[in-house]
């Protein structure tokens, strides 16, 4: 999910930098920090704006003064439980691989419906029920997040894409190369109602 | 003056038990804004064309922020600036759903409010279905429109 996120950094600057200019390379270095790190909680993609930036404090011993940075910026953090769409990036026979933004999601094959099953005869390999539904790089998937663990810099998680529940439909987007739109995903909604559970597997239009 | 600094310690918040289940339990981000993906879009683009334009700081080149664009593409589901300002008209009426809530359901663009209620689990109980159903036909209405 997606947030607007206020945050503080605390960034050092060497004497050499003070000068006219000390203001815009204290953002320039905020900029290089932050966007695009992880956390190991969450991703920060982008600054948008900045609140305060404090007077710079002379540490005592050196000449370099410390400043702290009061900005707003946008925030990606993924949560236990939440859906997500993603896309599949690689297959085997252990699970599949999906791209959730920044994030790599792992989903076991033990948390995919027992009728879809491994394919190792098919070129690339798949999962596929032999039907209509087709899990292989590239397509669209809708999981959800069993759970998350940090790492310094680095995040991982791991999907399910099994939660089952009568009465709810169950698709699955196709390969996103065949460029399906939203219509296209309702039109073969109408076409499948299958009672099973509710991620999006739809067919190959 | 220099600002007093505290003499104790703030209490330290425990990690680990943050989830989004039939319950919101989102640490730190309890109450923050979220963002559905089509706004987070329209966001990073106005940022980066504002940045272009001025000149003087650089739009972030990395794997996340590159993938992060890519992933907002395929996924944000109204593509032009009006929908998605008329979607978040809609969301910001509903004042019994939170933020997380409401950025899920314009995110996920359900059909039907069984779904929604599958996939956003801490959305039972809040709304009836009747009433769910007509916000998402609302929003199902705008993303024709593409």
């Amino acid at each position: 999910m997606f947030f607007i996120h206020e945050l503080n950094r605390t960034i050092t600057l060497h004497p050499s930098y003070f000068g006219p200019h000390m203001r815009d390379y204290l953002i320039h270095k905020l900029h290089e920090d932050v966007e695009g790190s992880c956390t190991g909680r969450y991703f920060i993609i982008c600054v948008i704006e900045y609140e305060n930036i404090t007077l710079g404090r002379i540490i005592p011993g050196k000449g370099d003064a410390e400043f702290t940075i009061t900005y707003k910026a946008v925030v990606w953090r993924p949560f236990k439980g939440e859906t997500v769409d993603g896309v599949v990036s690689s297959v085997n026979k252990m699970g599949f691989f999906a791209e959730v933004g920044p994030l790599t999601v792992f989903v076991s094959s033990h948390l995919i419906p027992r009728d879809i099953k491994f394919d190792p005869t098919s070129n690339p390999p798949q999962f596929s029920d032999n039907g209509d539904q087709i899990i292989n790089k590239g397509a669209h998937i809708r999981i959800k997040l069993m759970g998350t663990r940090s790492d310094v810099g680095k995040m991982h998680a791991i999907g399910s894409i099994k939660e089952g529940f009568v009465n709810k439909w169950r698709f699955c987007v196709a390969r996103g190369a065949l460029g399906v739109t939203p219509a296209d995903m309702v039109e073969g909604l109408k076409k499948t109602p299958q009672l099973n559970s509710y991620y999006l597997v739809l067919n190959r239009l | 003056m220099t600002t007093h600094t505290p003499l104790t310690r703030a209490k330290e918040q425990i990690h680990g038990d943050e989830e989004a289940g039939s319950e919101l339990k989102l640490g730190e981000f309890q109450n923050v804004s979220s963002l559905t993906l089509s706004e987070t879009k329209e966001v990073l683009t106005a940022v980066f064309n504002h940045r272009r334009e001025q000149g003087k700081f650089k739009v972030p080149d990395n794997e996340v922020v590159t993938k992060t664009q890519q992933y907002l593409e395929v996924f944000s589901r109204f593509k032009q600036r009006e929908s998605v300002q008329a979607v978040e008209r809609i969301l910001a009426l509903q004042t019994d759903l939170v933020a997380f809530e409401k950025s899920q359901l314009g995110t996920l663009c359900c059909d039907s409010s069984d779904e929604a209620k599958v996939l956003i689990p801490s959305i039972e109980g809040k709304k009836s279905d009747d009433d769910l159903q007509e916000l998402l036909d609302e929003i199902t209405k705008l993303r024709q429109f593409v």
